[in-house]
């Protein structure tokens, strides 16, 4: 039972990391970004690039990955999104960002092929244990880096100018701009952020997926669930929302059955939902109209 | 300071703002009047460029209508609102610390990553801020958030918050709308005091005739889009076309509605 939540706060944490960068940019650009698994999945694909073709030392090509998807998430949002100067409708963007779901996946698909690959350097061995209870280093790892990443991006959120002017275009876009906020420069920080978020939660994810361009498929469909289990523009709840789907999938994996893990997932989300439509720490009062 | 010239704004076939034409000098107050629905609004919300309009628009010799919305306030224009358009969820602190200069945000690889300078402007912006909260006596309030506080304060805070934008020129929509008559001489008051010690100059819509008339130098009355009169409050005072089209014939003494 343990090893059961273990695993699953662990997934949990990865889900909460995806479904913290989508509401993250949700909330500040109201755009849904279905795109978000496979952005990071070509961070991913980036790092083995790196590695494997130009023999880069592990640690630049880690950097490297996390930087390109910063740089990604910006390039997006500058190319696709940008609705400062031309507004355009929400479900616009939504199928631009589905486009660029399958766009992202087919070009990976053509570039490395469609069958799964090892990552040529993962966390291996054990961290720690007692009795029947083992974490990985992975795992630890994973702890780790979501924490700092929470405590930090509360902390940017909070405490740094922009944090605070990404917290202002979420509540008022036209009265930040009203004070001189570029929100140009907002939105492209917002998108770089959230998919640099998707990319590590992508990074940790492959020893268990494995480097193909599906890989983030089923983490992003949690992810999402997660964010709006949480209530979609609550960061709180929204990770709350990751570490429930995380351990309810472990749950049912192991007490359940393999194959019912996703539908039992959604089938409680459905419950969730039906009692409590604005999300669990949701509020009715989500958007101004 | 701002020259005002052949303005019109149309919404759909309704002219708001015919061929309005002003100047204001620099240090005035000045101040906007006229019947609910005359486009005095509608004139604030041209020069912060949320419509567009024809005609033009010159602040300090250079051309608004080719200057982006959230760039007026780089060029010294900072204003209030009608409704009170502060960040509800957000301290007053926050709410002034996002109007200032310094803590505007760069490009997001400046940013993410903090280089150097990003810090160094954020606790310049914080010292500005509490410098203007000290000048307007809100220094007990910074931290509490927008939504426990009373509207009248509410128009002090906004207040405030044009003033870290370092503004040349600040535009007050209804300043004084929905306080009582002492409050209402506090603040007139207060904007007399931030025209001299600030020296800056005022664009003022005001109902309240008896706040209009003690501070303005300058007025302009608008009905139907248009200019009615222009000229010292004095002399729109005395105004018949004035006096029949809006302070109402019988009611020629200043002290009218709210």
């Amino acid at each position: 039972m343990g090893q059961v939540l273990e695993t699953g706060i662990a997934m949990g944490s990865l889900y909460s990391l995806m479904a913290l960068g989508m509401v993250l940019i949700f909330r500040t650009t109201n755009v849904v970004n279905f795109a978000q698994g496979a952005m990071a999945m070509m961070s991913t694909y980036i790092a083995f690039a790196f590695l494997t073709s130009l023999h880069w030392p592990v640690w630049a090509a880690l950097i490297a990955a996390m930087a390109s998807s910063l740089a990604l998430g910006a390039l997006v949002e500058r190319v696709f999104i940008d609705h400062s100067s031309r507004p355009s409708a929400p479900i616009a963007s939504l199928i631009i960002t589905l486009g660029l779901y399958s766009v992202l996946e087919g070009v990976a698909t053509i570039i490395w092929g469609a069958n799964p690959t090892a990552f040529p350097w993962t966390l291996n061995g054990i961290f720690w244990h007692r009795g029947h209870l083992v974490v990985s280093t992975n795992d630890a790892a994973t702890f780790a880096v979501t924490l700092i990443l929470v405590v930090g991006l509360f902390a940017l959120l909070r405490w740094t100018r922009i944090g605070l002017a990404m917290r202002a275009m979420a509540q008022d876009a036209s009265t930040a701009q009203l004070m001189g906020i570029s929100l140009a420069k907002i939105s492209s920080s917002t998108w770089a952020l959230g998919s640099a978020l998707g990319a590590v939660s992508a990074l940790f994810l492959l020893p268990i997926t494995y480097l193909q361009p599906t890989m983030m498929d089923t983490a992003l469909l949690l992810a999402f669930s997660a964010a709006v289990l949480g209530g979609f523009s609550n960061l709180p709840g929204t990770l709350l929302g990751g570490l429930i789907v995380g351990v309810l999938e472990s749950l049912v994996g192991v007490y359940v059955s393999n194959q019912l893990q996703n539908t039992v997932v959604f089938a409680l989300i459905i419950v969730v939902l039906y009692l409590r439509p604005q999300g669990l720490l949701g509020r009715h009062d989500i958007k101004k109209v | 300071m701002l020259n005002v010239n052949d303005l019109t704004v149309t919404f759909g076939g309704v002219v708001a703002v015919d061929h309005l034409s002003f100047d204001v000098a620099a240090g005035q107050i000045f101040a906007l009047i006229g019947p609910n629905g005359a486009g005095k609004t509608t004139v604030f919300n041209a020069i912060s460029r949320f419509y567009p309009a024809s005609g033009t628009i010159f602040f300090q010799g250079s051309n608004l209508m080719k200057v982006p919305p959230h760039r007026i306030a780089q060029q010294g224009i900072a204003r209030t609102f009608q409704n009170i358009e502060l960040f509800h969820s957000l301290t007053v602190m926050d709410n002034l610390l996002l109007a200032a200069r310094g803590h505007h945000p760069a490009p997001w690889y400046q940013e993410l990553v903090r280089s150097p300078g990003v810090g160094r402007a954020e606790r310049q912006a914080r010292a500005r801020v509490d410098e203007t909260l000290a000048f307007l006596g809100l220094e007990k309030i910074a931290r509490s958030s927008i939504g426990q506080l009373p509207f009248g304060t509410l128009k002090t805070v906004e207040l405030a918050r044009c003033l870290v934008m370092d503004p040349t020129m600040i535009m007050l929509d209804e300043p004084v709308a929905g306080m009582n008559a002492e409050e209402s001489l506090a603040l007139a008051d207060i904007i007399v005091r931030i025209r001299d010690s600030l020296h800056l100059t005022i664009l003022l819509v005001e109902h309240d005739m008896s706040v209009v008339m003690r501070i303005s130098d300058h007025i302009v009355v608008m009905n139907f889009g248009k200019k009615l009169a222009e000229g010292d409050p004095e002399y729109v005072r005395n105004h018949p076309e004035v006096i029949e089209a809006y302070l109402g014939r019988e009611d020629t003494e200043p002290r009218a509605e709210a």
